[in-house]
């Protein structure tokens, strides 16, 4: 007797093939920014095999490959934050975790996300000079910034003369900060070679800029009437504004403490 | 026993143990270079760090394979009723073929590690790092750690071989040993700095104690990956207990050995 089971399981392949195309395309809608679930790092762990190197590499590409919008903001925190326990010498995570959470409307984690690289890497001036920008930015707690840039100065013979220098104008209260962290922002953007990266960098940029022009015009107000700004709303009537710049990110920025400030995320 | 190690290097041969070994340095080739790919991460450092991952998991599968066709097939195509029959201890046997899946998987290891370096070098050729990676002494001392890790996996498997009746035993018990002895050290860590993942009421240290008292039972080979000292080029990553370490695994390796060869001396084959 001949053997008809190639021919049966040929056909039988057919009807299946067809009933697939006759579905169409599936019903779920995959959404670009979709939230997703970041599992706890001890857990990691037994699912790589014991291997947190190899958790940590796998999850920080995951989290560098979402686009910028704040959909996925949440979502980057716990990513970054997942990979920093993994692995805190990982240089990739610190970089791009520090752009995208610090100036993301997530600064504690981004300081934690510092804090945990500074220890791991005992020999890199930049953690601990990023973790000193941002406590003089965002706590405005130049002691410690002043500290933890000694701290940088020390690992660096070579930048040991600007980590000083910038330290000694932070007690002085002669830097432009805001100024300085767009400067910074802008060098990363142009020297980024992925487009979504080269996005999420510009959102932050575009972000750091309305801030710094609230600040310029909230000094110009100042200048003008001789008394410090109580409503930020007197910009707009006093035409020092045309309107309040918009946040790409929509965080957006607020004024507490008479001064202008990026609004961090709120999480439950 | 020489001899014993030779016909077992010729029957992992014939199983065709060198395309395994051919597909594993493949995996290793296309891993690399994907990771290199797709991770922002500093070229060298990325390909080094995956790398080693490749060949601390594709080893011990290389072992698991090599005791199922030198010591299981043995057992279940009953092939015993020859090999033992010739005047020598059980033991010597047993030994000889060890001997041999120690030698193909360091060769292994030297070969996966050769290409690993000619990787590494080749994907840090265009671009210069603030933190390079070290090939030379750091990289050795990794991988001998790995050498002593793959001691563990070789004796665990045999151990199961000689005593389980069925091959894939071999390869389950000695995949959930490795994953537990790799991971306790690391997640007793993580558990210590993230207090969280446990409930909030619960007293984070209330885990320690017990999960510490594992190392009566498993090998710690999580701290025996010390990869961080090639990574980086800082040795001070070294645990400054090394030795004590490395001795400590030897001798637990030695334990199981040993009790492997008073299984296979006790079993009785029917």
């Amino acid at each position: 007797m001949r053997d008809y089971s190639p021919t049966v399981s040929l056909l039988a392949a057919m009807v299946y093939w067809t009933i697939v195309t006759l579905q169409g395309s599936t019903t779920i809608k995959l959404q670009d920014d979709s939230p997703e679930v970041v599992v706890a790092a001890p857990i990691q762990v037994l699912m790589y095999f014991g291997d947190r190197f190899l958790a940590g590499n796998f999850e920080a590409i995951r989290a560098s490959a979402l686009t910028a919008s704040t959909e996925t903001q949440l979502y980057r925190q716990r990513a970054h934050l997942t990979v920093s326990q993994l692995h805190p010498c990982h240089e990739d995570n610190y970089w791009i975790g520090n752009a995208a959470l610090s100036w993301g409307g997530a600064m504690t984690q981004g300081l934690d996300l510092l804090g945990n690289a500074t220890q791991c890497r005992f020999w890199d001036e930049w953690p601990p000079f990023f973790y000193g920008f941002n406590q003089n930015f965002f706590l405005f707690d130049i002691e410690e910034a002043r500290r933890v840039l000694e701290i940088a100065a020390i690992r660096s013979p070579t930048n040991a003369n600007f980590f000083r220098t910038y330290s000694a104008m932070l007690a002085a209260g002669k830097i432009d900060n805001i100024k300085m962290a767009a400067d910074m922002l802008e060098k990363e953007r142009d020297n980024a070679k992925e487009p979504k990266l080269k996005e999420m960098l510009n959102n932050r940029v575009i972000r750091l800029k309305g801030l710094l022009l609230l600040r310029d015009a909230q000094q110009a107000y100042e200048k003008k009437f001789g008394r410090d700004l109580e409503n930020p709303q007197d910009l707009i009537t006093q035409k020092l504004l045309d309107k309040f710049p918009q946040d790409p990110l929509r965080i957006g920025y607020e004024f507490r403490e008479n001064r202008f400030q990026l609004r961090q995320i709120k999480v439950q | 026993m020489i001899n014993d190690c030779l016909v077992s290097v010729k029957i992992a041969m014939k199983a065709r143990v060198s395309s395994v070994a051919l597909w594993l340095l493949t995996a290793l080739l296309v891993i690399v270079w994907m990771a290199v790919q797709f991770s922002a991460r500093q070229p060298a450092t990325i390909a080094l760090d995956v790398g080693l991952s490749v060949i601390r998991l594709a080893l011990p599968l290389l072992v698991i394979l090599l005791t199922q066709e030198l010591f299981s097939r043995e057992f279940e195509r009953k092939l015993f009723l020859t090999s033992f029959t010739y005047p020598r201890s059980r033991g010597n046997w047993l030994l000889g073929r060890t001997l041999a899946i120690f030698l193909m998987s360091m060769g292994m290891l030297l070969l996966m590690s050769l290409l690993l370096a000619g990787l590494t070098t080749y994907a840090g050729s265009s671009y210069a790092q603030t933190t390079p990676v070290s090939l030379s002494t750091p990289y050795m001392i990794t991988l001998g750690f790995i050498a002593a890790d793959l001691l563990v996996a070789i004796s665990i498997s045999i151990l199961l071989a000689v005593s389980a009746t069925t091959p894939s035993f071999v390869l389950i018990g000695s995949i959930g040993f490795l994953i537990i002895a790799r991971s306790y050290t690391p997640i007793i860590e993580l558990l210590r700095n993230t207090p969280s993942v446990v409930s909030e009421f619960a007293d984070p240290h209330l885990y320690q104690d017990s999960l510490g008292l594992i190392a009566f039972v498993l090998p710690d080979l999580g701290r025996l990956d010390v990869r961080m000292i090639a990574l980086y080029d800082q040795i001070k990553f070294l645990p400054s207990d090394w030795l004590l370490l490395l001795t400590a695994t030897m001798f637990y390796a030695a334990a199981l050995f040993g009790l492997a060869i008073w299984v296979l001396n006790k079993r009785e084959f029917s």
